[in-house]
């Protein structure tokens, strides 16, 4: 336990460069992006209702008021998102391959450290979750700042009062990173969990048999896929309405799920001690 | 400590965000608009197995569905994981069966119509179809005994229906199971026109056989604004069944100026227009046509072997009428007022007859009269009115109006 | 005592290690001698568990690796094993986290040695001095046994004439050492035992004292004889 917490502070460590500038490029683009809309909107407002044309009523009549929902379909907002995404999917190959692929070769060490291989294994995994749930987190505290920037920069008149929770679980894009209910977000991340793990697993057989390591790795992967989805495409080919019940198929899936979980850590961990090469 | 600054700074970020968020996100139903039923008069225990499902939406919040009954408003959102992957918009009869059979009811339709229950057997009634082929090839017939759990099918080989074939009521009495299905023969696109025939298939329990189908043909009726429905004199005993089709038409010429009559305009105009009526003396077939010689008509919402039950809109309110088959007579069982609120038919079109009750969810899109009305056939009077009132006033933030819809009403066992 | 019994390994179709089995004692130095690509490498691997083998066993002091291996094994890599941003001072805390046998008062005289700096960047190092911390990662771990890798390879003589005074130091004392290498000249004279490998299987395994004692050989006539043959 002690030498898996140095080892994530370790891999937290030597991501937290390039992670910080990730937020910084992501959370500024998003704050250019929502100073720019407020003023634009402000701008709008201004033509519309200039020489008395408009009331504010009247404006409000044909146009949206202005809100944290505005801000959520923009570009501005959702390419940093993206952006986040991307980086982090990258994080799970990168935060292997570089200890290999460096001019130094970081991996003898970590290898040789005395402590179990499995560790090196969930200081990776948990190190890519805790930047994956902060990032998001992050975003939930930027929203407040988003809203507060509204709130001084709107007119209460042309404002939407949207609460940032309402705004988030009603907003489609940030309900698939933030779900609406607690027991989804633990469904929702468990399955990012898995599949992470499961990926892990495809780069250590790449790392263990090479090129044929790469046909294995990909196999495992779609493999695990397929046995996920197996319930739900057997129900939809094979019955015209669904066989199992909701309970029934969501005890099934995450029998598999958690299935899928043990073999890659089995797996994982025999290839680590046995077959992986530096 | 410093050492692990980073690693200790991302955790409490991480989790004093999440928390907050779903601290708040655990609360946002307290937010929101709750309905009850408040009794205006009559007995309240018939509301007792009222359930009504509706949802709430605005421009933002594009979707929020809820279930209401005597105990209050219950949101999506506030029911467990399981609830909401689960079909939610499934029916509480359907529901309440899955519960109690478990394993007859394992891979059936969830429609509530394919089902008809009695006190010892359940009858589920479905199509089946052919690979390749969207015509419904049979008709299915499953039954449960309650008390000894023995299942039985019965296959009607050639139900002659078409793509668009639909269930639309399974009846089931001691002896038997009638299975009412609605039958698209032909649409003609260029008068827009459907041409509909009523199918009845009979099984007897004890011969284990279907009689030959009563065919009912309600002629051509257009595709939009049309009401058909199905009603039988007597659920526990049926001899008697009607089938009619009609139309919720506008009696506002278009305006010359804008083209169209604004939508208070056409609401106002609204009249029923009923092509045909059928009636079906389910032991011989016969079918014979009814011809109402009266245009005091409305909503067909009920009948009871001597009268077709109405129910009218006009500027004075709600009138239910009784039209007598025989004696052509109407009599006017109630009239309640509607002190101007605007009501359109299509409020109340789905009303349901549950023995001798009939119960109307009143649901105006305009003004609050949104209410619950039921009346005992026999009795010929109002025995209940309820009225569906927010626990606040609905909140219209900044040019985004809630809108709530009272959807459809199902009184369970 | 680190025992390689019968060991294979083969890369696809090529085998690099066909039947390999020596055994090195502590307190001695245990050289395997060849050109490069016969597998030198792959042995130190193999013994550290860092390369999986086909076949045989290796055992220390008589059983499998553990994790507590790499306590009582030090492994010299011939490039660096930590990363080219830390500073040395992060090295010696990360080995001083991880490593129970970690001698930081050895690792500092270790510095003083090599004339290393704390503050000193490792990717700002030359390939010498890289080696020297390598070197001193390895050495100032309380190991049983060090296993190094071409320690003298592409270094500049003044850091090969540093590293090799290591050797007869009191910082080897009577610990196990295996040694790679390509040019024997350099070490000749430290050597105990000699392991003359060619082609994955071991040619010559000898001690060269006693070979200089009885025959009048040094280990390169030893080795032209074997090569030769």
């Amino acid at each position: 336990m002690k030498n898996y917490l140095k080892l994530l502070n370790f891999e937290i460590n030597r991501f937290s460069k390039l992670y910080f500038l990730m937020l910084a490029i992501i959370f500024s683009v998003q704050l250019i992006s929502v100073f720019y809309h407020i003023f634009s909107y402000l701008a709008f407002v201004k033509m519309e209702t200039k020489g008395g044309r408009m009331t504010p009523e009247q404006f409000l009549a044909e146009h949206f008021p202005f809100g944290l929902s505005n801000v959520f379909y923009t570009r501005g907002f959702l390419i940093p998102i993206l952006i986040g995404v991307v980086g982090l999917i990258l994080y799970v190959f990168f935060i292997w391959y570089r200890d290999w692929m460096a001019r130094n070769t970081f991996i003898y060490r970590l290898l040789m450290l005395p402590t179990s291989r499995m560790n090196i294994f969930y200081a990776k995994l948990s190190a890519i979750m805790l930047f994956v749930l902060t990032t998001v987190g992050i975003q939930l505290i930027f929203l407040v700042l988003y809203k507060k920037i509204i709130e001084w920069f709107i007119p209460v008149v042309y404002r939407d009062d949207l609460s940032i929770t309402m705004a988030v679980v009603t907003s489609p894009y940030l309900n698939t990173i933030v779900p609406a209910h607690l027991s989804s977000f633990f469904v929702a991340y468990g399955l990012g969990l898995a599949a992470v793990i499961v990926v892990f697993t495809a780069i250590l057989f790449e790392r263990s048999f090479q090129l044929v390591g790469i046909l294995y790795g990909l196999l495992y992967a779609v493999f695990s896929f397929v046995l996920f989805s197996l319930p739900l495409v057997v129900q939809l080919l094979m019955f015209e309405t669904l066989y199992l019940y909701a309970d029934e198929m969501f005890i099934l899936m995450t029998a598999i799920v958690i299935g899928i979980i043990v073999v890659s850590l089995l797996t994982s961990r025999y290839l680590l001690n046995h077959k992986v090469s530096v | 400590m410093k050492k692990y600054s980073k690693l200790i700074v991302l955790t409490v970020v991480m989790l004093v965000a999440w928390t907050v968020f779903y601290v708040h996100a655990h609360q946002i139903t307290d937010s929101f608009v709750r309905f009850s039923i408040k009794t205006i008069e009559g007995d309240e225990s018939l509301i007792e197995h009222v359930v009504i499902r509706g949802d709430m939406s605005s421009s933002n919040f594009t979707y929020e569905p809820f279930v209401l009954t005597k105990d209050g408003t219950t949101f999506m959102r506030e029911t467990s994981f399981i609830e909401r992957i689960s079909d939610y918009h499934k029916s509480e009869k359907v529901k309440q069966l899955q519960l109690k059979h478990r394993q007859f009811m394992r891979g059936k339709n969830v429609n509530s119509d394919n089902y008809a229950t009695t006190d010892d057997k359940i009858v589920y009634a479905d199509f089946i179809y052919s690979k390749f082929n969207f015509d419904p090839e049979k008709v299915k017939i499953e039954t449960l005994d309650k008390n000894t759990n023995e299942k039985k099918t019965a296959v009607i080989d050639n139900p002659e229906l078409n793509t668009f074939a639909y269930i639309e009521k399974v009846i089931a009495y001691d002896e038997g199971v009638y299975v009412a299905v609605e039958n698209y023969l032909d649409t003609d696109y260029e008068t827009d026109m459907n041409e509909i025939t009523w199918n009845i298939y009979h099984y007897e329990f004890s011969r284990g056989t279907f009689d030959e189908p009563i065919v009912v043909s309600l002629g051509k009726i257009p595709s939009y604004n049309n009401i058909t429905q199905f009603f039988v004199d007597d659920e526990n005993d049926p001899k008697e069944m009607i089938v009619l089709a009609g139309l919720i038409d506008y009696a506002v010429p278009e305006d010359e100026a804008s083209g169209f009559p604004s939508y208070e305009e056409e609401i106002v105009s609204e009249y029923i227009n009923l092509s045909a009526i059928k009636k079906v003396d389910l032991k011989t077939g016969n079918v014979t046509d009814i011809n109402m010689e009266t245009d005091q008509n409305g909503i067909p919402v009920g009948y009871n072997g001597k009268e077709l039950l109405f129910i009218e809109r006009n500027a004075a309110g709600l009138h239910y009428h009784a039209y007598d088959i025989e004696t052509k007579k109407t009599t006017t069982i109630v009239s309640l007022p509607l002190e101007g609120a605007i009501v359109s038919y299509w409020d109340f079109s789905e009303p349901i007859q549950d023995g001798r009750l009939i119960y109307t969810l009143l649901n105006s899109e305009y003004g609050d009269n949104k209410m619950i009305l039921v009346i005992d056939e026999k009795e010929k009077e109002l025995v209940y009115k309820g009225a569906i009132e927010p626990d606040r006033l609905i909140e219209n933030r900044n040019g985004d109006e809630m809108i709530v819809y009272f959807n459809e009403m199902e009184i369970v066992d | 005592m680190i025992e390689v019994k019968n060991v294979k390994k083969s890369y696809g179709r090529k085998a690099v290690l066909r039947d390999i089995s020596f055994t090195a004692k502590k307190g001695e130095i245990t050289c395997l001698i060849g050109v490069n690509g016969v597998g030198k490498t792959t042995i130190l691997n193999a013994i550290m568990g860092l390369t999986p083998i086909d076949g045989g066993e290796i055992l220390i002091d008589g059983k499998k690796l553990t994790k507590e291996t790499y306590e009582k094994v030090a492994y010299i890599p011939d490039s660096i094993t930590m990363l080219p941003s830390m500073r040395i001072k992060d090295a010696f805390a990360f080995m001083n986290d991880f490593y129970t046998s970690w001698n930081e008062k050895r690792a500092n005289e270790l510095l003083t040695f090599f004339k290393l700096n704390l503050e000193d960047k490792i990717n700002s190092l030359s390939k010498g001095n890289k080696m020297k911390v390598n070197l001193l990662l390895g050495l100032a771990l309380d190991a049983d046994f060090i296993l190094m890798d071409e320690p003298f390879s592409g270094i500049d003589v003044f850091s090969r004439e540093q590293i090799t005074k290591v050797f007869t130091s009191h910082l080897i004392e009577d610990r196990g050492v295996i040694i790679t290498t390509h040019d024997i000249q350099e070490i000749e004279h430290l050597i105990d035992q000699a392991v003359i490998l060619d082609n994955g299987i071991i040619l010559k395994s000898f001690y060269p004292e006693k070979i200089r004692e009885e025959e009048g050989k040094s280990i390169i006539d030893v080795l032209r004889e074997v090569i030769d043959r």
